[in-house]
């Protein structure tokens, strides 16, 4: 225990005074000669032992009341582990201040953002004095200093938190401490304080207690008194609408997508009757009742064609209000594209039989039965790579069927064509060498997913076939289903082994991260179609020839619609990445043309009413052998992006989605939050407390004056009763 | 002593008194109707003479044959002899306001002694403490009256031993009947203080019984812790008054209870005065009552 007024203590001595009352008052009492003697000494001797004890009582309760007055102004505080850095020196406060998209949650007509910018001025105002400084950061997944170096202008700092902007980033709790220990660190003040002003989202501690978040925290609280000031209500009910996906990425004028969301029901009930829409260009194009249970998802799915190639805009709403109005939207920008052209690469004469290149091209020529509609396809077919006469990245997706041993050359251009994001397919010669080996030795794991091993030739009798089983992912769901397709059907009498891939990578569905992903197996377990992700783009290799020299998979039905996915979905890798996290740096791709433009970016209007607001201009892309790459700034808040060149006409866009996580409002319990930062001393307050005390109990200590006042009170009335009573008694 | 013969207060006891005359011819007559000795114009006999005689009233004649001082005693011309005994012990020096209880009871004497003078009675004076102190037989002389108020002036206190045994001995030495006025706080033993009283009854005395009290021996109205110290060397008594109040307010109550009614036992009149009641307001309703008998 420690007193945060000992000045007061020496009154304690006052405890004496009843006592030495009680002495000097026997001492120095008066005297009187009396006469009625006889009377006084009856009734003396029948009380003197009670009243001696009743004495020291009521000198024991009075004596007893004046320390706890005095103790009571000393204003004794009992201190807690939380309590640290002892000492009177200057303060340096790290105020971080929660600005996360769930922060704009409104109740009462005030967001949780609003309450936690009052707390922030409250701290500053009622238990800052002049000397001591303030840093605020602004807390988010992408935490940033608002006021970084301390600052002594106390009022300067207060108004620069009243015009603190909320953002649409998520929450990382980590991060956030990872910035206040940098600016902790620079600090040189003796004492420092980190107030985390938050609504304590448990989204905001993913995974698992990590020792690596926890050591941050650790150290920070070595250096740094943390307060935990939590500002919304445990409970807010809350409707979503998360990141809307498109069927497919390679979108052409007349073909349908569709375009869905899942719609997250974290409400207090059932939502009945809630209406979701589809908005393109601010224009409803479509409306889908939902029925969500408490605590599900349901999926609300819109089929739209467009009808002109370029960036279309649009949302996914759901008209049901509720406090945050941030998620009740799903943007998504999608880029039409007027046509797929495709460069098929091989032998065009084979002797006495078809070339690989006439199935290929075949395949590709008619409308195909692509998924979700037909794909319009421009093929060009040519001898060798470097017979096209045109450069790769006017094609989206280059088809290696049997081609002639690639050059050194050809093989660094068929990379950078892919890591600029084009697609590869490549499907080996049945006879002869592979043609997919380079002349030169150049590495060929370099480009395909896997080494392609040796050929194996076996009867038809014994030929495997595509097990339409081991489909786990796109592009070829849609041939998993026997009673649809034959691609079953089809037998290979001649067979590339591949190597195998690690397989650790199917977890994320996607092969961004440059690991190999088998997508189709042969009926014996080995792999028949590996991808790889490289760079931008992606590479697809067969394990069987694109004719029908080793196979007979050309003749089949399931030979068009295999051509035609594999084709579309590596032109959609080709596609720049249009749908956005807020926070996400978006890159777009332009034309040559663009090098020496400059450009603006302006968030486009939700409502037909509102107008577009610019948030960058003067903006110059990166200029490549085929194209310019234009670096966005990453978006702050959930929308709609417009990329615009008023040089010449240039326009593309992305859209940017909250964090889904972000939407999830569930509150941490102080528990959770000690133990994913390490079980340190953290003092936890909430909004409706009084912060000034909190933070003296967080300097000092409990303190707990009250108690004693209300026990002098008490203690002061039971004397009073006690001295009536005894005397009444007598 | 000035105040024992305030005007004011003379003034009102004497119009209560010549209010009485005139309605009943000899209230106290009525109240004391033997016959005494005293002075008067028949002679009845020779007595010793004591301080207070009147000088003229000297037998030269005995004088001469026996060089003694002997006075003539007349049959008395005065129809009472009245005996005021003032207790003069130490407790009567108890007094928390303008007047001790001695003094109250002083003024009372010196009062009831005008009063008896004016209407040509003889009175008489007793003090007495742990015995008899003094002594000065009834007369109805201005003379006496004087050498009275100066012994009441003068009075000296002395601690109690035996109220019982002095009030036998104060009923011995007054030989005729006579009307006893008795004041004192009767600090003793009510029983003892009853039995003295009863001798006077037993001498066929008139006896009036003014109990003297200081209103804080009634009321106990102390509150801060004192030390009591007794008037007559008792000893020191360290005391919570709030605490003994109560107690000792029954006890007072109870010893006044207990000398009340042996005064109505023995048909002897008992008055209750507080030192802080007016002097001829008691006298007053006192005689007012005394009148009203029958």
């Amino acid at each position: 225990m420690t007193f945060i007024s000992p000045g007061f203590l020496w009154a304690l001595a006052a405890v004496s005074v009843p006592l030495l009352l009680h002495l000097v008052r026997r001492r120095r009492i008066r005297v009187l000669r009396w006469a009625a003697w006889q009377f006084l000494v009856q009734s003396q001797q029948r009380l003197r032992r009670r009243l001696r004890l009743e004495q020291m009582i009521l000198a024991a309760i009075r004596a007893l009341i004046v320390a706890l007055i005095v103790l009571a102004f000393a204003r004794p505080v009992i201190r807690s582990r939380a309590i640290g850095q002892a000492g009177s020196g200057p303060i340096h406060a790290v105020i971080a201040l929660d600005n996360s998209a769930s922060m704009g949650f409104e109740r009462a007509g005030e967001t949780d953002f609003e309450r936690a910018r009052k707390a922030a001025d409250q701290i500053i105002s009622s238990t800052l004095k002049p000397g001591d400084a303030v840093s605020v950061v602004l807390a988010s997944a992408n935490p940033r200093p608002l006021v970084k170096h301390p600052s002594h202008d106390l009022e300067g700092v207060r108004r620069t938190i009243r015009r603190a902007p909320l953002s649409g980033y998520g929450t990382d709790y980590a991060r956030t401490a990872r910035l206040c220990l940098e600016i902790c660190e620079a600090g040189r003040a003796s004492r420092r304080e980190v107030y985390v002003i938050t609504d304590s989202q448990r989204s905001g501690f993913p995974g698992m207690p990590g020792t690596a978040e926890a050591d941050t925290w650790r150290r920070l609280s070595r250096l740094a008194r943390i307060t935990w000031i939590h500002v919304a209500a445990d409970s807010r009910p809350n409707a979503s609408v998360l990141p809307p996906m498109q069927s497919r990425d390679f979108v052409i004028p007349g073909a349908p997508v569709r375009i869905e969301s899942e719609v997250v029901n974290r409400t207090d009930g059932p939502l009945r009757s809630a209406t979701a829409r589809l908005e393109v260009e601010t224009r409803t194009a479509g409306a889908t009742a939902l029925q969500i249970a408490k605590g599900e998802t349901a999926r609300a799915a819109f089929t739209h064609t467009f009808d002109r190639p370029g960036t279309h805009y649009g949302r996914i709403v759901l008209d049901r209000p509720d406090g945050l109005a941030s998620d009740n939207s799903g943007w998504f920008a999608v880029h039409v594209r007027k046509a797929l052209r495709v460069l098929v690469v091989g032998p065009t004469t084979s002797g006495a039989s078809v070339p690989d290149t006439l199935y290929v091209a075949t395949a590709l020529s008619p409308a195909g039965a692509s998924e979700g509609g037909a794909a319009q396809v421009t093929s060009t077919v040519r001898n060798a790579l470097s017979d096209s006469g045109m450069p790769l990245r006017s094609f989206d997706v280059v088809v290696l069927a049997g081609p002639s041993n690639l050059s050194a050359a050809e093989l660094r251009a068929l990379r950078g064509f892919v890591e600029a994001g084009g697609g590869l397919l490549a499907f080996p010669a049945a006879s002869g060498g592979t043609g997919l080996a380079t002349v030169a030795g150049e590495r060929e794991e370099a480009l395909w997913p896997v080494r392609i091993g040796s050929r194996r030739q076996l009867p038809l009798d014994r030929a495997p076939s595509l097990d339409a089983a081991t489909i786990t992912r796109q592009p070829l769901l849609l041939f998993r289903s026997a009673e649809t397709t034959d691609l079953g059907a089809a037998r290979f009498t001649t067979t590339y082994d591949l190597g195998v891939p690690d397989t650790g990578g199917s977890r994320s569905g996607t092969a961004r991260q440059g690991r190999p992903q088998t997508i189709l197996r042969f009926s014996d377990g080995r792999p028949a179609i590996i991808e790889r992700a490289l760079g931008n783009g992606r590479a697809i290799l067969c394990a069987f020839s694109a004719g029908v020299d080793g196979g007979d998979l050309p003749l089949k039905a399931a030979y068009v619609p295999l051509i035609h996915q594999l084709v579309a979905y590596l032109a959609s890798a080709r596609s720049d990445e249009r749908m956005l996290s807020v926070g996400q740096p978006a890159a777009l791709t332009f034309g040559i043309e663009a090098g020496q433009k400059t450009f603006s970016i302006a968030r486009k209007a939700a409502l037909p009413d509102e107008a577009d607001r610019i948030i960058a201009s003067s903006l110059r892309g990166v200029p490549g052998p085929d194209a310019v790459m234009l670096r966005c700034p990453p978006p702050t808040e959930p929308g709609l992006y417009e990329v615009t060149s008023d040089a010449v006409d240039l326009s593309d866009g992305f859209a940017a989605n909250l964090d889904p996580r972000e939407t999830d409002l569930t509150v941490a319990r102080p528990d959770v939050i000690a133990g994913h930062a390490g079980s340190i001393p953290i003092t936890f307050a909430h909004e409706g407390d009084d912060i000034g005390r909190v933070v003296r109990s967080s300097r000092y200590g409990s303190e707990f004056w009250p108690a004693l006042i209300v026990s002098a009170l008490i203690l002061m009335a039971a004397e009073t009763y006690l001295a009536r009573a005894f005397g009444r008694r007598t | 002593m000035a105040s024992m013969a305030d005007p004011r207060t003379l003034a009102r006891i004497a119009s209560l008194e010549l209010r009485a005359r005139v309605v009943v011819e000899g209230v106290i007559s009525g109240l004391h109707r033997s016959p005494h000795h005293g002075y008067s114009v028949e002679f009845a006999q020779h007595r010793n003479y004591t301080p207070g005689d009147e000088i003229r009233h000297i037998d030269w004649k005995v004088y001469g044959r026996s060089d003694r001082y002997h006075v003539k005693q007349f049959e008395e011309e005065t129809n009472l002899r009245a005996h005021i005994a003032l207790d003069t012990s130490s407790s009567m020096l108890y007094g928390s306001g303008a007047m001790t209880k001695l003094q109250y009871a002083s003024t009372i004497a010196a009062a009831l002694a005008y009063l008896f003078m004016k209407q040509r009675d003889a009175v008489g004076l007793t003090t007495f403490s742990d015995g008899v102190t003094a002594y000065l037989p009834p007369s109805g002389t201005p003379a006496h009256a004087r050498e009275m108020m100066a012994r009441l002036e003068t009075v000296e206190t002395r601690p109690r031993t035996d109220i019982s045994k002095t009030l036998h001995d104060l009923a011995e030495r007054v030989q005729r009947r006579s009307l006893i006025v008795l004041l004192s706080d009767f600090f003793d033993d009510a029983e003892r203080v009853v039995r003295g009283l009863q001798h006077f009854r037993h001498r066929r005395h008139e006896v009036i019984v003014f109990h003297t009290m200081d209103p804080d021996e009634m009321t106990f109205p102390f509150r801060d812790q004192t030390i009591f110290e007794g008037l007559e060397n008792e000893g020191r008594l360290d005391a919570d008054p709030r605490a003994l109040r109560a107690q000792y307010v029954q006890a007072v109550e109870a010893h006044i209870a207990a000398i009340r009614r042996g005064c109505r036992d023995l048909r002897m009149d008992y008055v209750l005065m507080q030192t802080d009641t007016p002097l001829d307001d008691a006298l007053a309703r006192y005689l007012s009552e005394r009148m009203r008998q029958p």
